[in-house]
């Protein structure tokens, strides 16, 4: 498959990972049927996690290893996850995507990487507080369309 | 405690379905207890979070 990432694009991400400050670690979902953009979200994620050594990229299958799918919570083919990662301990920081994140969601993706990166949601200390004594889990699913 | 989960709409058209989405940017809270349309400041999707957790 020819790249998805141009040599401009990279040359252009590979400014914005300069940014960069903790290793990142992106683990994706794939499944073997019915998963339309698994190849392309997973050679997406190939090319951009080589273009800065402080981000790895891990592949697991949804069905076959449903525990680590349950473990991240991850539910969806493609089903991105975008942690924390200290040497060989990765932190599920609650960041995903379900999707192919192409077109608009490319910045999303890479946005993600960033925050996460930098280890701050960059949320206010009233946001802060409240969530700091939440009792119940909160699930937000954001919906978007690439274009 | 939180999660956030961008999704594509378009691949996954029975969640959006059941979701009633017809714009996006759409964030559903805890499977629909609570709802934000569009790009909002974050002191209004806290405000919806609050209101969702009540239920």
């Amino acid at each position: 498959m020819p790249q998805l990432l141009n040599d401009q694009i990279t040359a252009q991400i590979k400014d914005v990972f300069a940014g960069l400050k903790s290793p990142v670690q992106i683990i994706l979902f794939t499944a073997k049927a019915n998963c339309d953009y698994c190849d392309d979200t997973r050679q997406l994620l190939e090319e951009v996690t080589a273009i800065d050594a402080r981000l790895g990229l891990s592949v697991y299958d949804l069905h076959t290893d449903a525990d680590l799918a349950r473990h991240y919570r991850v539910d969806k083919a493609p089903g991105i996850v975008i942690a924390a990662r200290e040497g060989e301990q990765i932190t599920d920081l609650g960041v995903q995507y379900s999707g192919i994140p192409s077109g608009h969601e490319f910045s999303t993706l890479v946005n993600a990487i960033l925050m996460v990166s930098g280890r701050d949601s960059g949320l206010s200390p009233q946001t802060r507080t409240y969530i700091q004594q939440l009792e119940k889990p909160i699930h937000l699913q954001v919906f978007v369309t690439p274009t | 405690m939180v999660r956030g989960e961008g999704i594509e709409a378009m691949e996954f058209p029975e969640l959006s379905e059941r979701y009633n989405v017809s714009g996006v940017p759409q964030t559903t809270i805890n499977d629909g207890h609570g709802t934000v349309v569009g790009a909002v400041p974050e002191q209004a999707l806290l405000s919806e979070i609050m209101r969702a957790v009540k239920k």
